[in-house]
Parts: structure tokens; sequence; C-alpha cells
């Protein structure tokens, strides 16, 4: 497992690197002869490199180089303390800190933001430490101030080749109270950056917390800049001017640029003198202006429906204080300084020199940014001022801004920053009639059962044509607009006017969706959408509980079995949104049945109409086997077939083939490779089994799968995807194209604020957005638990690699020959090797024939184990994984040890009796390792292992009494949780044969056949041949 | 009249002199200390104005002294001992400075604007009412003297000691006070007492302690600390998005034609138009 740590440089490179713990050991003394300070158990750099290609495809490795970095980490006799990310707890002593070299990525430019994207979106298998939680709050700081313009270009230059850069300017009281909690919540760690290794032997030095922040700040707001700019502004290069490449090199994505030597540090210079002029020495105190709007009758506030639209009679107060510049909440108004006489007065909890001249001296240079205050400066002890109606505006929209920036406090009502005190549109929609639809319109659209009517408002009230032409005459910028201060600027007037005299031409679903979702801050007609009122379909569809609320479908004709009412509301809850048009993504738990519902699907829509056309499943080749036989279990009725492998049908066949089915069941890579074909096929339903697979939107994979022509859409997914943004985003790009714009700004817009700084409003966008899309049950809701048993088991059918097909047919060919001449304590003998072989070659071919060769990629059986494993390992719940034989468990113990780097615990026949009881605690612990291999013969009986809530059995024994022991490991007594018993089957091949005889077995309830294989022996020949022959259907 | 012959004459180089920061054109940036140099400007129109210009640049004068009521500086020029230069006759006497100061006080503008930096520009209206003027009147109210051969008044030495004067003035508009007669301190304790500003303490400091990298306990050594939760965001409604660059000011003549692109790309970043 790594653990990742990000690091900011003195040049404001960004280092990634990582803790390994397969190089960590505990207690391993250094080496001495090795001692040349490096880190014993950081990953390097190819470890890196491997890591990000495979969990974080939005990283380009193109962007970063290998580099190296020194940190002065708290040391033991054993090397460099591990962080407690690696080890849990860590109570060790720790003496003298030392200098550690560690293996980095670095990167610096656009290529940061990706970076704490990819982190912030990775699977549960990637762990970081702290320092990624503390860079994402802080690019929220960078990212509000790019957003509010408090950014100065400027020129780095590191003696090598310089950069034109955006630098964070933090002007605002808020802006120095959050830096100063920042400084003060940084995890030391990451002021352990020394300087680069190799310079010198001197003390070792460490940036302050105050540089490491502000360094940092200054690359994140310089990244956010350059992909704002990147996507709307063009500057002209080319030109000979140094200066005028430095102004394009604002826009590109690193910000290198070319100046000859004289011309170099003349534009530094004229640069430093300009925007250097804003940087005022701190003194500890400054002047803090608080608008106060008119006092107003309390009379008026009950008088609103009488007088929508009011200005008002008095006039605004703009009072001074003097404010603690790191403690903005420190205030003292001016009349308490012009009573307090002296050279040094306590005041803001600090001792102040002839406090009155400093609060003159701050109204002097605020007398240079905001005229007016003139008036004011014209007593001899000013306190405050009155400003009228419209000079109050001004101060709001322009000189408080100004102010602000010069580093004077100031104090607005709090109003001015709700957005919702904006002119903005309100949508509202409502069902027509039943008799104004056109029955003969055969599909009807959403947007043709509704009617919409776009309305002007101010926060909640709505405005009339007159209103707004009355706001018009005013020309007053701030007037009182149902009981609350408002400004309108009269470029929204003019828009609002335009909105209600022409309406919205022709509003879009998405259009609709957006704004009832309340995303649009640039909404019809450039006003901001601020609400949105629906009845009817629309209502149903953002209603959190849609599915409780729809009549539940009933089983349909055809299925094989009994739907659960969970299932019968997800059916229903399918058909509402494929009639309204709409993809859906059914995201239940694991078990919980996403293919028997879209297997129910089908056959009721053949209930109404007899040839809907062909339905495509895409699903990972692990799971293709799983799909044909629930297919064939359920909804016999439907003609399926699988297209894969090297002699599927070809482009010319594809379309009768598809003709003749109802579900067409593919893997990934057929779509990627034959999307040529597969796109001139008219799907009626196109519907993505494991849908996180198409997370990367750039990938190959994914562009095929959008081009697909497909009436219907659905997207099966067993992870959590509400909090995979990247992905969530992805997979409704598939559903509903266009609904959440482009994949930049879904990222900046709304990806980011949730991500970084837990932005609530953007979280109440998303879920509005998404929700009505995404249907997610899971086992642990009290709705569903009720109609559950509290252990499921399921079959997981998997398929045969191509070498795993080679090696069994050889195998029973050769074995069942010699059957044929054999009789006696021979033939005994021959079928026991032959069942023996045929079971090892479905587990693995490495346990047939024990070699080294690769694990991975050999075995669909082991593929499926990965799979599962990954969904255990991201629910955060844990597994017993059985075998029979200890090899096999071996086998995958090193497998999933190799893939998710956690540590796994195997117990076999050799383990001593005191190492199991080791395990078994260290199993039952709360932060116990995931996976727990056992054999089923060692470990069948005797444990109490109920941390797990998943047992797998990877292998089948005859007698399913054996194999219930197991699993009564975990489902027993203080089992909390639902147990998912989880059995893995290779399609056609021995192993169905042994489910086929455990199953009738089970149904007989009798033990006539005894335990083991050697019931076997007595078949005949045939008998055996047809247990175990290949059937087609292994594909 | 008959032509006058002098010996062309070059000054000796200086090596710390004091350098006048304008390289070209007009010397003295501000509203006030243009109108001190107007008056020397407007007396005389002869060359010596520019060479004193070009003595101010070379670093001519080595020392320049602001007094109360009177100016005296050092000129370097063609011979070895520098010339000694003195303006005066400029202060206003007790009486007169109660005056200015009361009329001062009577307005918080006054004392926050010279505390800021600026020469209030109706600081005249403030002698005017005790019929002073802040400026000479003119150029002869003033008593200058240089030691040089020169007959003429000003000579190069005068008028570089007026230019360097008035960049001085432009740092330091109290410089422009005390010259006419009341030091910084004076004039702020008087109108402090004026305002009923009361006695002097003592004055206390305490520095920030040094921030240590403290690596004695593991644990904390890799988390946040808890002020982390503290931190929140507001996204700001931003009306005027170049307002970063308009609080800057002009721009230096070598990047000023960049500043309007510059403000295009605050417009693309806020507004993505």
């Amino acid at each position: 497992m790594l653990i990742f740590h990000l690091h900011f440089d003195a040049s404001g490179s960004g280092h990634l690197w990582a803790e390994d713990s397969t190089l960590y050991e505990i207690d391993r003394p250094v080496d001495s002869s090795s001692d040349g300070g490096f880190h014993p158990f950081c990953a390097d750099g190819e470890t890196l490199c491997g890591h990000i290609v495979e969990m974080l495809p939005i990283l380009d490795l193109r962007d970063f180089r290998a580099d190296r970095i020194q940190l002065t980490l708290p040391t033991t006799a054993f090397g460099p303390a591990p962080s407690p990310h690696l080890v849990g707890n860590t109570e060790r002593d720790v003496g003298e800190p030392a200098p550690w070299e560690v293996s980095t990525l670095s990167t610096r430019g656009l290529a940061l933001l990706d970076v704490l994207d990819a982190f912030a979106d990775a699977p549960a298998s990637i762990s970081v430490g702290e320092s990624f939680r503390y860079w994402r709050v802080a690019s929220g700081l960078a990212d509000e101030w790019v957003q509010g313009g408090r950014v100065l270009p400027g020129v780095d230059n590191d003696g090598q080749r310089p950069r034109a850069v955006w630098r964070g300017r933090p002007s605002t009281a808020g802006d120095f109270s959050r830096l100063q909690r920042l400084g003060d919540a940084m995890p030391p760690v990451l002021r352990a950056i020394t300087a680069a290794p190799g310079d010198g032997d001197g003390a070792i030095t460490n940036p302050s917390s105050r540089d490491v922040l502000s360094t940092a700040l200054d690359a994140f707001a310089d990244a956010l800049c350059r992909e704002r700019l990147a996507e709307s502004a063009s500057v002209s290069s080319g030109d000979d001017d140094p200066a005028r490449r430095w102004l394009a090199a604002l826009t590109t994505s690193v910000g290198h640029f070319d100046a000859p030597d004289p011309d170099l540090p003349e534009l530094e210079t004229a640069l430093d003198e300009w925007t250097g002029t804003a940087a005022q020495e701190d003194s500890g105190v400054r002047l803090c202006f608080r608008l106060h709007p008119p006092l107003t009758d309390s009379t008026d506030e009950s008088s609103d429906d009488v007088d929508k639209i009011s200005i008002s009679e008095g006039s605004w107060r703009l009072e001074f204080l003097l404010q603690a510049s790191d403690e903005p909440t420190l205030l003292v108004d001016a009349a308490t300084v012009w009573e307090s006489t002296g050279k040094t007065r306590k005041l803001l909890d600090q001792r102040l020199e002839y406090p009155q001249e400093k609060l003159l001296q701050e109204l002097g240079r605020a007398l240079q940014l905001f005229a007016p205050l003139k008036r004011a400066l014209n007593r001899s002890k000013p306190d405050s001022m009155e400003l009228s109606a419209t000079e109050a505006h001004r101060f709001l929209r322009e000189s408080s801004p100004l102010l602000e920036r010069s580093r004077f406090g100031i104090i607005l009502p709090d109003w001015w920053m709700d957005p919702t005190g904006r002119l903005g549109i309100k949508l509202r929609a409502r069902s027509k009639d039943r008799q104004d639809v056109d029955p003969a319109v055969a599909s009807v659209s959403i947007m043709d059962l509704m009617d919409f009517q776009w309305q002007v408002a101010l926060g909640d009230e709505t405005l009339s044509r007159s209103d707004l032409e009355h706001l018009a005459q005013l020309k007053m910028p701030l007037v009182r607009v149902g009981g609350r201060w408002v400004s309108v600027n009269s470029e929204d007037i003019e828009r609002g006017l335009a909105l209600l005299d022409d309406g919205v031409p022709s509003p879009s679903i998405t259009d609709v969706l957006r704004a009832g979702a309340g995303l649009d801050d640039n909404g019809p007609g450039g006003l901001p959408v601020v609400d949105a009122e629906f009845d009817g379909i629309l209502e149903e569809l953002f209603d959190s509980d849609v599915d409780d609320r729809l009549d539940a479908a009933t089983t349909p004709p055809g299925f094989q079995g009994e739907l659960r009412d969970y299932q019968k509301r997800g059916l229903a809850w399918l058909a509402f949104l494929e009639d309204l048009g709409f993809g859906a993504c059914l995201a239940d738990d694991m078990g919980l049945g996403k293919t028997i519902q879209v297997l129910a699907r089908l056959l009721a829509e053949r209930h109404d109409h007899p040839d809907p056309g062909p339905t495509l499943v895409v699903a990972p080749l692990s799971v293709v086997g799983n799909w044909r036989n629930e297919a064939q279990e359920f909804a016999p009725e439907l003609n399926v077939c699988v297209h894969h492998g090297s002699d599927r049908v070809c482009r010319e066949n594809l379309s009768d083939l598809v003709a003749e089915h109802d579900l067409v069941i593919t893997t990934y890579g057929v779509v990627r490779n034959d999307i040529e074909a597969m796109g001139e096929i008219r799907w009626h339903r196109v519907v993505l089994d494991e849908a996180q697979k198409i997370k990367n939107s750039t990938a190959q994979r994914t562009r095929a799968i959008r081009r697909l022509d497909t009436h219907h859409r659905l997207a099966l997914t067993g992870t959590p995807v509400e909090n995979r943004l990247v992905e969530l985003w992805s997979i409704m790009e598939f559903l509903n194209p266009g609904l959440m714009g482009s994949e930049k700004s879904f990222r900046r817009n709304i990806a980011r604020p949730v991500e970084q700084r837990g932005d609530e409003r953007k979280t109440r966008i998303l879920r509005r957005l998404t929700g009505p899309f995404i249907l997610r049950r899971l086992k642990t809701d009290s709705s569903i638990i009720s109609d559950l048993p509290d252990k499921i088991e399921i079959r997981e059918w998997c398929h045969l690699s191509e070498e795993q097909v080679t090696l069994y047919k050889a195998a029973t060919d050769k074995l069942l020959g010699h059957l044929e001449n054999a009789d006696g304590m021979q033939y005994r003998g021959l079928v026991l090797k032959l069942i023996g072989q045929l079971k090892a070659i479905c587990n693995h071919p490495r346990q047939f024939h024990s070699g080294d060769g690769a694990i991975r990629g050999r075995a669909g059986k082991l593929e499926r184990l990965e799979e599962l494993a990954a969904h255990i390992l991201e629910a955060g719940d844990r597994a017993l994984i059985f075998s029979q034989y200890p090899t096999m468990a071996r086998l995958i113990g090193h497998r999933l040890e190799d893939r998710f780097g956690r540590p796994t615990l195997l117990l076999d026949g050799q383990t001593p009796q005191k190492r199991r009881q080791q395990m078994i605690d260290e199993f039952q612990s709360h932060d116990g390792p995931p996976f727990f291999l056992l054999s089923l013969r060692a470990a069948g009986t005797g444990l109490t292992l109920t941390a797990a809530n998943h047992v797998i059995h990877y292998d089948r024994w005859w007698n399913p009494a054996v194999e219930d022991q197991a699993t009564d490991r975990t489902y027993r007594i203080g089992q909390t949780d639902d147990v998912m018993v989880h059995k893995l089957i290779c399609k056609g091949t021995i192993e169905e044969a042994i489910d086929r005889t455990i199953e009738r077995k089970r149904d007989l309830a009798d033990s006539v056949l005894s335990d083991g294989d050697d019931w076997l022996t007595e078949l005949s020949t045939d008998e055996i041949r047809k247990m175990v022959t290949l059937s087609d259907e292994h594909f | 009249m008959s032509p006058r012959y002098f010996k062309k004459s070059k000054p000796i180089e200086t090596e710390d002199g004091i350098q006048a920061r304008s390289r070209r054109g007009d010397i003295g940036e501000q509203w006030w200390s243009r109108r001190f140099v107007e008056v020397v400007e407007s007396y005389s129109i002869s060359n010596r104005i520019r060479r004193g210009k070009r003595y101010a640049r070379k670093g001519q004068v080595l020392e320049l002294i602001v007094d109360t009521g009177e100016v005296t500086a050092a000129v370097q020029g063609s011979r070895p001992t520098p010339y000694r230069v003195s303006i005066g006759g400029a202060a206003l006497d007790d009486d007169q400075w109660s005056r200015v100061e009361e009329a001062l006080a009577s307005r918080a503008a006054f004392v926050a604007q010279l505390l800021a930096g600026q020469m209030p520009p109706d600081i005249e209206e403030a002698f005017a009412e005790c019929d002073h003027s802040l400026f000479p009147r003119s150029y002869r109210e003033m008593s200058t003297r240089c030691s040089c051969p020169d007959s003429a008044n000003p000579c190069k030495h005068l008028a570089a000691v007026f230019f360097l004067l008035a960049e001085r003035f432009d740092d330091n508009p109290f410089a422009m006070l005390q010259w006419r007669g009341r030091y910084r301190d004076q004039l702020l304790e008087n109108l402090r007492a004026l305002r009923g500003d009361g006695d002097p303490d003592s004055p206390h400091g305490t520095a920030a302690p040094e921030e240590v990298l403290c690596v004695d306990d593991n644990e904390a050594f890799w988390r946040c600390g808890d002020e982390i939760d503290e931190v929140d965001f507001r996204i700001p409604n931003v009306s005027v998005p170049d307002a970063t660059l308009q609080a800057l000011g002009d721009a230096p003549s070598s990047i000023a034609e960049l500043r309007e692109e510059l403000s295009a790309l605050y417009h693309h970043m806020l507004t993505g138009r």
C-alpha cells in the first residue's frame, strides 16, 4: 500500500511522494552502509508512476518529472518514523529529527489542480496523508481569490527560465483571518521540506508555515487563473516585445517565456514598482468601514404588500472603526477612539501609540480611494458619515472592493453577499390538462406535457412588468423589495423586461432541469435562475423518494420467480424515467439484484409492446457469464446472445444477429474495438454494467460507448458514485448528455467547490441535479432490510481465460481417453485425478502446473474475485475467502495484497494454534485487514470471525453442509450485519456440475452421497464425460 | 552691452551626491512640490534653471538640510570647495503658527492627509485664514544665497537645491511645513492638545516568537490542526473584475500599454467572456 503525501518547495513546485508499506519493516535497524540519508521506505519513481497510471487516469505523466526532496522527519533508531496513516497509532519514541531524502514526482502550473482533483476522486485503494486534506482546503482559499479577482500578475525568475505568474493578493479581513487559521492548522510535516539535497552540511532550516502556505497558495492561484484563461482568453504571442511575451505567457499552461537579459530585469522592476505600491506595511490595526442601511419604521416591515418596491427616504450611515488586522472581530468605533486620549492606549487587545493619529492617518489614506469621505473629514473628530442611496450603492459596488484591496476592513450588510439579492428568474412548470395533450402523438416528451412560465423575481418576490418599469424609472440602485434591501442594476432590469416580453424561446429539457436544480448562475436571458416551482411529473422527478411514491410495478409475466418489493419499486422507477426519456443509473448495493431488475424491465416492456428492439448490455468480461445465466434462469423467454470472443460475428452479420435477439451481451473491449460496427446499430437500450468503467472521459472505451446509438440508456454500478464526482460526471454524461455541462465546467463549478470547501449550495445543486437519475438502495436501509434475508447467497458466474480453456480441453481429452480402457482401482484413480485437475484449472493455471508465471490476468475467476474485493474495500467491508487448496489461497493472498496494497491473513492446516488465535484477534480488531484467506478444511469449523460480512467460496465442495459451516464462521451470533455469500463458479465447467449436485442435495435434504469426491468413482464413463466436458457456454 | 567671457568650466564629479529621482522632464511629482518649483521657474527662464536641473540629476548637491525657516545645502561646482547655499525667510512665527494650527485642527482632513503622506489640497485655506500662505508668494519673498561667483540669482546651484527640495517635499509634506517653521512632532503635539488628546504613557512592543518545527509528537506531526475546520469560504460577488488592478493606479510607462489587455484578462477570468 502506498500512502501519498504532497509537499510544496520554495519555488512553488508540488512534490508527490509516498510511503510504501511493502518496504516498511517494523524495527528493522537502518543499514549503516546505506546510510546516505535516503528514506528507507519511500516509493521509488517507477512505483509512483505505476500507481498513477493505474489508479489516477486524470493525471498525465508528461506533466511530472522525477525529482527528490529532503524532509526533516521524526526519527527513531530504526530510521524515519512512519506516518500514522501507514501504521495506525504510533506511540513510538521519536528522537532527534533527521533529514531524509525521498523520491518525488514534481509538477507545477495547471497540473497541480489535476493532482488535487485526482486524489479527491481516487479509489479507496489509494491512501493519502492529511496533507491532501490540508491542501484541498487551502486551494479553496486560492480559488476564492481568483473568483474575486484578488490576484496580481508578476514574474517568477529563479535564475533559469522565467515564468509569467499569477499570485494571490490577500486583501480582505476574511483573507487574513483565514491565512492565520491555515497557518496554525498546517501539519508540521509540510514544513519539513529543506533546501535541495546536497546543499552543504550546514544546520537544517525549515521554512515557516507562513512561507510554505503563501508559496502554495500562489501556486494554486496561478493554476486556477490559467485554467480560467485557457478557456476564454487569447493573447497574441510571438511578439518581439518581451513585455508582450510575458503577457501572453500569463495565459499558457505553465507560463514560461523568453526575455533577453537587459529586458527581463527592466520588466521585473516595472512590475514590482507597480504592483508593490499596494503592499503596505501592516501595523496591526487598520480602519474599517461599516455600512448601515437607513433605519426604517417597524410599521414599514408589515406593510410590504402595500408597497412592494420602495426606496427609503432616510440616508445610509457609514461608520468608522479601528480593527485589529489579524483578528477582524476585534473592533473599536471611532467615537471611542476620539474619547480615549494619551500616547499609548490599550485598544483591540494591543497597545497602540497615538490611536487617534492612527485613525487619522488611515482616514487620510482612505480619502484617496473614496472621495466622499472628504465631507466627514471637514469635521474635527469624525466618527461616521451619511451617504445617499446612490453613494451607498457606489460604495458597495465600487469603493468597498477597492478599499478592501488596499487593506481596509469592510463590514457590509449581510444581504449584499447573498446572490438571491440579485434580480433573477423563476421557472414555473405546470402540467397541462389531459385534454390539451394531443393523444395522436405517439411518443410524448416531457416538454409536451408541461406549460412553462418564466418569471422575473427578486428574492421571494415575483415582479410584474410594471414593477420592473417602476424600478427602471426609479433609477435607484438600492431599493427595498418585500422588506429587504437589494441592489438592482439597470442591465438586469433590461434583461428582465426583455424576458417578460419575449419569454424563453422553447427551453430544452436541460434548461428546465438545470433551472430546477438551481444550477444556472447564467440562465436564459443572462439572469441567474433563482427559483423553480414544478408540479406533476417534474415535481415527482425531483422528489427524493420518487421510487417510494410511484406505484410499485408487478412482477412481469414470464419472470421466473418473484421480485422483492424494493425490486418492484426499482422496476417502476426505471419505467418512469425511461418513459420521460431520461437515462437512469441504478446504483443499488451489491447483492440487491440489479441484473434481475433490468431483466424484469425487458420482460415488462415486451408485455406492453411486442417488439421494442434489442437491448445491449456492456459488461466486464468477468460478469458476462453471470448475465447470460441470470437471463436464462429468470427470463428464459428472452433471446439472449453473447457477442464476444475472436469468433464473434463480423460486421456484416451483426445486424442479423441483433435482429434475432432481445438481449445482446458484450464487453467494453468489444465495443471499443468494434465501435464502427456497433455504432451502426440502432439499439433500443444500452445498459452499462459496472458503469464506473467509463470514468475516464477521454479514454477510447468511453468515447466509443458515447457513440452508441440508443433510445434508452441505463447505467448499473454498485459503487457509491455520488462521492466520486468525476466518475459521476462521466456516467451522467452518458445517461443524459449535456445536463451537467462540460467536464471542465463541472470540475470547476461543482466538483471542486464541493470537495475543497464543502460548499453547501453546490452540494445541494449537485444532489438536485443528479438525484432524480440515481437510485441507490443500501442493504442497510430499513425499508430494504425488512425485505431481505439476513444471509444472501449469490452465485458469481465466471468465465475461463483462453489459457484455461486450452488446458481444460487438453486435460479432459487426455484423461477421458485413458478412462475408456481403465478398470477397477485404475479407473478410480483416473477419475479423481481428472476432477482434481479440472478444479485446479478452473481456479488458476498456476494451481494446475505450479511454476512462477504471472498471477494476474490468467484466470477469469480470480478477475471476478478482484472485482468483488474492490467493491468490498470500497464499502469498507471485510471478507472471508475460502478455498479447499492452500496453494490457491496463497496465490489469492498475493494477488490481493499486490493489487490493493492491503495486508491479508492466511490460515491453513500448517498454521500453529497460537498464531491462529493472533490472526483471529487481528482480524476481529477494529482496524483489522480486510481479507482473511482460509483453507476450507483447516478453518471450516470452530472459528468466530464476525468482523466479516462477506464470505467468498472460491471453489466448491460437494457437500453443502461443509460450505454452510464455513459460512457460519461469520454468519453467527455476534454478527450485526447482513452476510453476503458469494459462490464463484466457472460457467460450463465441472464447477457448474458440482453446483447442480449441491443444489439437488440441498433440495433433497439428504446426505446419501458421502462427503468428498469418492462417489464420482461410481459413475460411468459417459456420466463422467457429461459432467466434465466443457460446454459451449464457457465462451 | 559687451559680451562677457567665462571660461567654460566643468563641475567636479561627485561620488555620493544626492541625485534627483526624476531622470527627464519635470522634477517634483506632487502638486505641492510643483507649486513650489513653479515659484522658481516662473521667476527666471535663464539657462541656469536648466543647468540646475542637470546638477540635481547628476548628484552635485552633496548635502541638503531642511530646518525651521531655512534650508542649507552644499553644492559641488567646478571649484574644489563646494558652494554653500541657503534658502531662508520662510518661517512663520509662533503666533502665526498657533492660528494656523487652530485652523488645521478644525478639520480632521488636514492631519489625516498629512499623516497619509499627502499635502491637503485645501491647506492653503487654513493658511489664508490667518493671512498667510503656505507657498512663497514670489521668489523674492525668500532670502536666497549662494557662495559661488555667479551674480545671477537663482544661480545653477540654487536652482539645483530647489529641485531637490521639491523631491524632498514630494516624499514628506511635513518637510515643507518644517521649512515654514514647524517640526512635525511639534505640530502634531500642538494639534493633539487642540484635540484634547492627553499625555504620553510609555510604549510597549512585543515580537512574534520564532516558529520551531516540532517533531516530538509523531502523530501530531502528520495531522492538520483543528483550526482547519474553522476555515470557511464565501463566494465573492464581484462587480469590478479588475478592481485589484485599478487599486494599483497608473502603470509605469514601460508596461502601461499592456494595462488594458491585463484588464481584459481579469474580465475573462471572472466572467468567462
